[in-house]
C-alpha cells in the first residue's frame, strides 16, 4: 500500500454526512457564561470582604489567641486561591493564535511553573497551613467539648487525606501532560 | 463581523471537525465538542485576522493550538470509532474494507507522537508543505524532512500495522 491510498482513504471521509451544529446557542451561553463568571467574582471578593472583617472583630473583641491560627489558615486558603485563579488566567491567557511551535513551548513553560508550585509552594502552604490548625486545636481543646474536639479532628484528618488525594493527582496528571511535550 | 462568521464557520466547520476526528480517534461527540471549542476561539478572536494568512492557515492554527490544549487533558481516554455491525447484510463488503483501513489509520495515527500526528493530519487534508510550515513554525525544510518521515511510519504501519 502506498500513501495515495491512505490519503484517499481518508479523503473519502469526507463524503460522509456531517450536519453543521448550530452556533447561534453557543454564543448566547458564551455570553451568560462571561456574566455569570464577573458576578461570581463580584460575590466571592464581597465574601472575602466580609469574612476578612468579621475575622478581625471577632478576634479583636473574643479570643486573642486565636488571631495568629486563624491569619495562618485564612492567609494560605486566599493565597492559594490567588495562585490557582492567577495560574488559570495564564493558561488561557496563552496566544492561541501562536505557530503550534511557539505555542506548545509556552505550554511546557506554564507546565514547569506547576512543577516549581507543586513541589516548592504548595509544600510550604501546606505546613504553614498545619502550624495554624495546632494553634486552633489548643483552642478547641480549651473552649469545646470533648466529643466536638475529637469530631473536630477527626474530620480535620479525614478532609486532609481527601485534599491531599485530589493535589497528588493533579500533580501527576500535569507532570505527565510535561513530559508528553517535551518528548515530542 | 457577525455575518463575517457565519459564513467562516459554514465554509470551514467540515476539515475543522475532520481534523479534530483525526485527532481524537474518531470520536464523534469529543470531536464536536472540540470543534465548537475552536469556533468560539475563531468568534473572539476574529478581530485579530490581520490577513497575513489566509483565514484557512489562520483557523487550522487555533485547531491545531486547541487540540494540543484539548488533548493534554485527556491523554489516557481512549477513543474508538463506531464499530460496524458484523451482522449487517446490508454494509456491502468493500464498505467493510474501507471501515477496516480507517479504523486501522485511526489507531496508527494515534501512536504517533503530538506533532507528528497535527502534521499528517494536515498533509492528510491535502494541505501544501509552506502552509503547513506556516501553521506549525516549523521551517519548509523541516516540514519536508519530517513529512517524508511520518509518511513512511504511517504506511508501514497500516499496511503492516506496526
Amino acid at each position: 500500500m502506498e500513501f495515495k491510498d491512505i490519503q484517499n482513504t481518508w479523503q473519502q471521509q469526507s463524503g460522509q454526512e456531517t450536519t453543521l451544529p448550530d452556533f447561534e446557542p453557543v454564543k448566547q451561553k458564551l455570553q451568560k457564561l462571561r456574566k455569570g463568571q464577573r458576578i461570581t467574582q463580584l460575590i466571592l471578593g464581597i465574601t472575602g470582604i466580609v469574612l476578612i472583617v468579621f475575622f478581625f472583630y471577632i478576634s479583636a473583641y473574643k479570643y486573642n489567641g486565636t488571631l495568629l491560627g486563624m491569619s495562618l489558615l485564612i492567609g494560605v486558603i486566599v493565597t492559594r486561591v490567588w495562585i490557582e485563579v492567577r495560574s488559570r488566567q495564564k493558561l488561557r491567557n496563552i496566544n492561541i493564535l501562536l505557530s503550534l511551535e511557539d505555542f506548545k513551548a509556552q505550554l511546557i513553560s506554564y507546565y514547569e511553573k506547576r512543577k516549581t508550585l507543586a513541589f516548592r509552594i504548595i509544600p510550604i502552604l501546606l505546613i504553614i497551613y498545619n502550624i495554624g490548625v495546632f494553634i486552633m486545636m489548643y483552642y478547641f481543646y480549651k473552649y469545646l467539648s470533648r466529643g466536638f474536639f475529637y469530631y473536630v479532628v477527626i474530620s480535620y484528618g479525614v478532609s486532609f487525606i481527601i485534599l491531599f488525594y485530589f493535589i497528588r493527582k493533579q500533580v501527576l496528571e500535569e507532570l505527565f501532560i510535561l513530559k508528553t511535550l517535551q518528548e515530542d | 463581523m457577525s455575518q463575517q462568521f457565519t459564513n467562516i464557520y459554514k465554509d470551514h466547520y467540515d476539515k475543522v471537525y475532520r481534523l479534530c476526528l483525526g485527532y481524537v480517534n474518531g470520536d464523534e461527540t469529543v470531536a464536536k465538542d472540540l470543534a465548537q471549542e475552536v469556533f468560539i476561539k475563531v468568534w473572539e478572536h476574529l478581530d485579530q485576522f490581520k490577513q497575513k494568512s489566509s483565514i484557512g492557515t489562520w483557523i487550522y492554527r487555533i485547531t491545531v493550538n486547541t487540540c494540543l490544549l484539548f488533548i493534554r487533558k485527556n491523554k489516557k481516554r481512549s477513543y474508538n470509532l463506531p464499530e460496524t455491525q458484523e451482522d449487517d447484510h446490508n454494509v456491502e463488503e468493500e464498505e467493510k474494507v474501507h471501515q477496516n483501513r480507517l479504523k486501522q489509520m485511526y489507531a496508527c495515527i494515534q501512536q504517533l507522537k503530538e506533532t507528528e500526528r497535527i502534521v499528517i493530519l494536515l498533509v492528510l487534508e491535502g494541505l501544501p508543505q509552506k502552509e503547513i510550515s506556516e501553521i506549525t513554525g516549523h521551517s519548509h525544510q523541516n516540514i519536508r524532512v519530517m513529512v517524508h518521515r511520518i509518511k513512511e511510519k504511517l504506511t508501514k504501519c497500516v499496511s503492516h500495522g506496526i
